[in-house]
């Protein structure tokens, strides 16, 4: 098989497992089943990233995607109160007409403008894996910024003890 | 390069398997008779009182919160680290300092009693 048929079969396989669990999510009536579907197609999407070799995004995707949100999103299910587990995803079936109708317009968007623009991959895609350059940058020529994101973190940790604890007597 | 992701790939599918071939023989081997108390909850051989879907303390989500920024900062170490060797010293005083911005967060942490146990 050539490297080409390899690399589509890969990629609409890699898509499938993506939009499967997407759906399994979203359809799921066990809120932990769903979120555990959620992580899967988040993992999944990594696979895309890796297909696009983008592998510092595919690792950054499992990391964060992987790891962090369906843990919190589990921490959230914890947290609040319901009934049981069977029921715990509910379908709001009043509104199926109009999330049909903005998710059809919004691929009706993605898609013309998808089809009108011209995709000049040939030479962007480089050979050597791209965190060697991303390191080089970071730590040279953004230094700044990347600082910066240190202290963005550090707000955004310490907002969140305050927002947190703010019910909470001293 | 993507050749030597299919070792990925290759481990992803042993991992699948695995769990799925333990469930398969457990299933072949096992006796099929269903009775109440198997399909209770297993709380340390104890029979559970009450729901098994409870609300959790909101000290969890703030350990959960905490583990989030540190997942982050991962994310900065992770390019730091591969190219540590040719990066030099300049880049370690850098991330020295990016760490040491983080730990300010988790001293604000220990000092509101985040980690307490109440």
């Amino acid at each position: 098989m050539s490297n080409e048929a390899v690399y589509g079969i890969m990629f609409y396989l890699v898509s499938a497992v993506v939009l499967l669990s997407a759906v399994a999510a979203v359809t799921l009536r066990n809120l932990i089943h769903a979120a555990l579907f959620l992580a899967i197609s988040f993992v999944s999407v990594a696979g895309i990233y890796v297909l696009l070799h983008a592998d510092f995004l595919a690792a950054v995707q499992v990391l964060i995607y992987g790891g962090a949100i369906p843990v919190l999103i589990a921490f959230g299910v914890m947290l609040t109160r319901t009934p049981g587990a069977a029921g715990s995803n509910p379908v709001n079936t009043k509104t199926y007409i109009w999330g049909l109708g903005i998710t059809g317009a919004l691929f009706a968007v993605i898609m013309l403008s998808l089809l009108k623009s011209k995709f000049a991959m040939q030479g962007l895609i480089s050979k050597e894996p791209s965190i060697e350059g991303l390191a080089r940058l970071m730590l040279g020529d953004f230094l700044i910024p990347f600082e910066f994101a240190a202290i963005l973190l550090l707000a955004a940790m310490i907002g969140a003890i305050i927002l947190a604890r703010g019910g909470e007597a001293k | 390069m993507l050749k030597e992701y299919f070792g990925v790939l290759l481990f992803a599918g042993v991992a699948a398997i695995i769990p799925l071939a333990v469930f398969a023989v457990s299933y072949l081997l096992s006796t099929k008779k269903d009775t109440p108390e198997k399909g209770l909850a297993y709380e340390c051989g104890m029979d559970t009182r009450g729901e098994t879907w409870v609300q959790f303390k909101s000290g969890y989500f703030l350990y959960a919160l905490i583990f989030v920024v540190f997942d982050v900062e991962t994310v900065f170490l992770y390019p730091w680290a591969v190219k540590f060797g040719q990066l030099g010293l300049f880049a370690f005083v850098e991330m020295l300092i990016f760490i040491a911005i983080l730990l300010i967060g988790y001293w604000y942490a220990w000092k509101e009693q985040v980690f307490r146990w109440k």
